[in-house]
């Protein structure tokens, strides 16, 4: 990690690479559409995330992408060859499988060398290539072990260094870290990161794991019913969610319908009766006129005291209704006066007995959000 | 009893373990170990046939020396092991298609093909076997449709009246491959079904064919079936003896027709138990190297 | 271990109940018979036991060795039994039947002189069988295939199927030898050699003549050419007296338009007798003998013979048998035929070896 130029909008590169491109595919199976006109870039030696929860037809363009599936329409160019008819045997790209698919009757070398066996290669080359591939992942000493001798780590590891093997031009990774345990995960997850960094083959990460998705990928899409809500870098669609759908399924939010009321410049206030007051947020620059919409903002977003604050606007009181204590932060719920929830989450940047900050069970507290903090949506609600 | 008692403790497992061996023992181990003893009686004309020699070693091997030294036994052998060799490989290269077809067709063809693969099991064995005495005839119409069909292909100087099936040790393997056949598609389905489809999909994304797919992934990971299957045809089909007494020719009889002749038309008993104990030998010695390929292939994983 | 002597005597009782329900199938106070199949009159069990009160379990068997197996096993629980004549005496010797009490048998009187003749070759003095129903060893022959073939063969001498000329000339239609020592005695009648005399020279003369026609010989088999002869798979099969007639019935129950021919070779056939014999270890001697005396009551075999359509050797049944029976002469055979019948002696287990050795080197080709 550590390179900035992954958390850049555009591919690195050059911004117009179109190594990867996908163009208003569709994928139908009877009468269920699984992918419904997707088309994207990706670019070469990029690390890019299709993110959906289960059905969401993310797996299914993974499919197309390795051979598996023919598109019902549309086209998919990889190196700027249409991949139409060609059969997954012959396509320069290979796959890390979710459960991994390691040949349970083979070594770990014989794993890795698999991909080689059809390639028209010198022994000693081969031997070179699997030895490498097995210091990539650093696994020497397995070299002679059998799949169910290895730990669910050390098999990732085995799966990822024969895909990468025949080095494709386009790798692709079904959940790559959803069979391991929390604590291997965040250490898998960089080595992923850095192995692609050092390679530099293109990567396609599929996931249902928004951190996943988050830690690992330098842009992000996120599929719906078959179809990209929105495809930006991380940061963007964290912050910048395109849609209420995209707010509320990357990280936890609070939703409340609302009504303009009137714009203000770059500002819009907007009524929101569940919360009783007006809130004033940031002006999204296509907002027109009146109507109902949806205000949206990120618990960690709000500021929580006791006392009430001054000079800021955007203000509403409540009543801590319950909390939780996670160690560095918690989060708060608050009943408003209407009974409406808000979801509060406050970093724990004192020792506990410094209680002035620190709200109870209880307590009337004063919340406070910044208007550059909340999203305005007009899409749903 | 009281709670607490034996039952309560570890009653129920020790029965549940019991069971296998009690089944085995008192109906495998100990008509093993009276076959056995029989073979090293003598036969005499008596009520029961055969008796026990009464000086040291109160063994006679005689029956075992006949058996190596009369060639009808030797031959005999060779005929049932070649025959049943030939009937299982017979029966991997029919089954084993039929069984990796059962696991790649829909879920409801899937079931219908299992039962009609099970079905013959609902009729008498020796009734099928008669259907097909029926249809090997000379005289039956499925000969003369074969005749006809023969007399079509060949040049008219090889031309024949009718194909003699009946009586041939070729209607033997015929018949015991047809009516062994579902012992092995059954245990090769049930492996095949078990084999993880995506490994296919990982060797053909690593750039294999689907013959090399096939080589490379499926048939060695299907080896345990095709031995199961394999031992579930060769050995009952090496025993075999209604086929070969209904279809086959005694010019090439089978060790189970020579084992009923002893028994039955000689009343040699000691030399029908002493055949029974070396078949049990040439058996066995398949059925163990089973045994230690399957607990080395589960101790290493390499097949 | 707390299991009381009680509960393990709870548990066990079934299991030593086990060889009493064995013998339980059998009948204690009444008689068992264990016959061939289709083997006696429609009613006469019943009517036996509507005439004695002996209530009767009447076991059937489908082949020689099934029954010998049994019967040498011992302790069977049957009371009455049909023994063939051929193997008798070994049977005998093992002790497997009691001698006859004949004063308990006054019906001994009907039968034929020239069967109990036969007879006292398997079991001197007929001491231990009661001869039931009788025959000889032949060939059947389907007559329109055979004589298309060979216009003007002699059928009653088996030069028709051991002279390789005319054995080459039947092999298209199917020439069938007995698995059985009785191919083994035709044979040697047929070449000349004495009777009841095994030696290794005279069965290398046996194996070297048939061995001469093996090329042309399609199989050899004791029971299959009940379904090839109707089905004219065959037309040359060697067999008893008794199966050409069940094939001529079925081949005309099953419609078949087929000429069999039944004949006696000239040169000396085996004779067959099946025989009632008591079983020693029986429980219900009496009521053996009293069934055993019910069968020779003319009209009651006569009833026999009539449904199975086998010669009965009972002489003074004959008026009761129905005239197309006995005027069959492949049922009942002619004096002249009677005259080539013999018995064949019993053999010594050095005999059995030799004629097995020959029988497998002929049929291995």
């Amino acid at each position: 990690m550590g390179d900035p130029d992954r958390q850049s909008p555009t591919p690195p590169g050059r911004a117009s690479d179109r190594f990867i491109s996908v163009r208003n595919v569709a994928k139908r199976f009877g009468s269920f559409t699984a992918v419904d006109g997707v088309s994207l870039d990706i670019g070469k030696g990029e690390l890019f995330a299709l993110l959906g929860s289960s059905g969401c037809g993310k797996t299914t363009l993974l499919r197309m992408l390795a051979g598996f599936e023919q598109p019902s329409s549309g086209q998919i160019f990889i190196d700027g060859e249409d991949m139409a008819g060609i059969a997954p045997y012959h396509r320069p790209v290979n796959m890390m499988f979710q459960s991994y698919a390691l040949f349970p009757h083979m070594t770990v070398e014989k794993n890795i060398g698999y991909g080689l066996k059809h390639e028209r290669m010198a022994k000693s080359e081969r031997d070179d290539r699997v030895a490498a591939m097995l210091d990539l992942v650093q696994l020497r000493d397995f070299a002679r072990r059998h799949p169910h001798q290895l730990s669910g780590g050390q098999r990732q590891r085995v799966a990822l260094a024969r895909a990468l093997a025949k080095q494709p031009k386009l790798l692709l990774l079904d959940e790559p870290l959803g069979a391991l345990d929390k604590k291997l995960r965040e250490q898998t997850q960089f080595e992923i990161a850095n192995i692609q960094y050092e390679t530099g083959i293109t990567f396609v990460v599929v996931t249902h794991d928004q951190e996943e998705a988050m830690t690992l990928a330098s842009r992000i899409a996120i599929m719906d019913r078959g179809a990209i809500r929105q495809l930006d870098t991380p940061k963007n669609v964290y912050e910048f969610p395109g849609s209420r759908f995209v707010a509320s399924f990357i990280g936890s939010v609070n939703l409340f319908d609302g009504e303009l009321v009137r714009i203000d410049g770059d500002f819009a206030d907007v009524a929101v009766p569940d919360l009783g007051i007006t809130l004033r947020a940031l002006r999204r620059g296509d907002l027109r006129g009146k109507g109902r919409l949806t205000c949206a903002f990120r618990p960690e977003k709000v500021h929580m005291s006791r006392q009430k604050p001054d000079g800021m606007g955007n203000t509403i009181q409540g009543v801590v209704l319950d909390f939780g204590y996670f160690g560095k932060d918690s989060l708060y719920r608050i009943k408003m006066a209407t009974q409406a929830l808000v979801r509060v989450n406050a970093t724990n940047d004192l020792r506990a007995g410094d209680d002035e900050i620190v709200a109870t069970w209880e307590d009337e507290v004063y919340l406070s959000i910044d208007p550059k903090a909340i999203m305005i949506f007009e899409d749903e609600a | 009893m009281k709670p607490g008692g034996w039952f309560d403790r570890r009653g129920w497992s020790d029965i549940i373990v019991g069971v296998p061996y009690a089944w085995a023992i008192v109906f495998i181990l100990a008509p093993i170990c009276i076959v056995t003893a029989l073979s090293f009686a003598v036969p005499v004309l008596n009520s029961p046939p055969y008796q026990f020699v009464h000086t040291w070693p109160f063994v006679s091997i005689a029956s075992f020396q006949r058996l190596f030294t009369d060639s009808i036994y030797i031959r005999s052998f060779s005929v049932s092991l070649f025959n049943a060799s030939i009937a299982t490989v017979l029966c991997l290269l029919i089954g084993y298609p039929m069984a990796l077809g059962l696991t790649r067709v829909s879920k409801a063809a899937n079931r219908v093909l299992l039962m009609l693969i099970v079905l013959p099991f609902w009729t008498s064995f020796l009734l099928r076997v008669y259907a097909w005495i029926g249809l090997m005839g000379n005289n039956s119409w499925f000969n003369r449709l074969l005749t006809v069909l023969y007399n079509i292909l060949v040049p008219q100087a090889w031309h024949l009246a009718n194909i003699q099936i009946m009586y041939t040790n070729f209607a033997v393997i015929f018949v015991v491959v047809y009516s062994y056949l579902p012992f092995m598609i059954l245990p090769l389905y049930a492996n095949l079904e078990k084999l993880d489809r995506t490994l296919d999909e990982a060797a053909m994304d690593l750039g294999s064919r689907p013959y090399q797919v096939f080589l490379d992934v499926t048939l060695p990971l299907s080896m345990p079936g095709i031995i199961a299957g394999g031992l579930l045809v060769f050995i009952p089909s090496a025993g075999e003896l209604v086929i070969p007494s209904l279809v086959g020719n005694m010019s090439d009889p089978m060790i189970g027709a020579i084992i009923s002749q002893e028994f039955g038309l000689n009343h040699d008993w000691p030399m029908a138990a002493a055949i029974s104990v070396a078949l049990l030998f040439v058996l066995v010695v398949p059925l163990m190297a089973y045994t230690r390929y399957q607990s080395r292939a589960e101790a290493g994983g390499a097949p | 271990m707390t299991i009381t002597r009680r509960e393990a005597l709870k548990v066990s009782a079934p299991l030593l109940a086990i060889p009493w329900c064995m013998s339980c199938a059998k009948i204690e106070d009444g008689l068992n018979i264990y016959s061939w199949a289709d083997y006696i009159g429609e009613t006469t069990i019943a009517d036996f036991s509507k005439i004695s009160g002996i209530k009767v379990n009447y076991d059937t068997y489908n082949s020689t060795p099934e029954m010998e197996a049994k019967m040498l096993a011992g302790s069977t629980g049957y009371d009455v039994v049909i023994h063939s004549g051929v193997t008798l005496r070994d049977f005998v010797k093992a002790g497997v039947y009691d001698r006859l009490d004949k004063r308990r048998l006054p019906n001994w009187k009907n039968l034929d002189p020239a069967v109990l003749s036969i007879a006292s070759g398997y079991n001197q003095d007929n001491a231990y069988g009661v001869p039931y129903m009788w025959g000889s060893t032949g060939m059947t022959y389907n007559l329109d295939m055979v004589r298309q073939r060979l216009p003007g063969a002699d059928l009653e001498s088996l030069d028709t199927i051991l002279d390789p000329a005319n054995a080459s000339r039947l092999a298209d239609c199917g020439i069938s030898l007995l698995d059985d020592q009785s191919l083994i005695w035709e044979v040697m009648s047929y070449l000349g050699k004495p009777q009841d005399v095994y030696t290794k020279a005279v069965m290398d003369d046996v194996v070297k003549t048939v061995k001469r026609i093996r090329p042309y010989v399609r199989t050899f088999d004791s029971s299959n050419f009940l379904v090839s002869l109707p089905n004219k798979e065959m037309c040359a099969v060697n067999n008893w007296s008794g199966d050409y007639a069940t094939a001529r019935r079925r081949a005309k129950e099953a419609g078949v338009d087929i000429n069999l021919g039944y004949f006696v070779p000239k040169t000396k056939s085996p004779a067959w007798v099946d025989m009632y014999c008591i079983v020693s270890d029986g429980l219900n001697k009496n009521n053996a003998y009293k069934f055993l005396n019910y069968m020779m009551i003319p009209e009651v075999i006569a009833q026999c013979t009539n449904h199975i359509k086998y010669a009965n050797a009972n002489l003074a049944s004959r008026k009761f048998v129905d005239r197309s029976v006995l005027d069959d002469p492949t049922i009942y055979p002619t004096r002249d035929v009677l005259a080539r019948l013999y018995a064949p002696k019993s053999l010594s287990a050095a005999d059995s070896r030799l004629i097995n050795d020959a029988l497998n080197a002929i049929k291995a080709g």
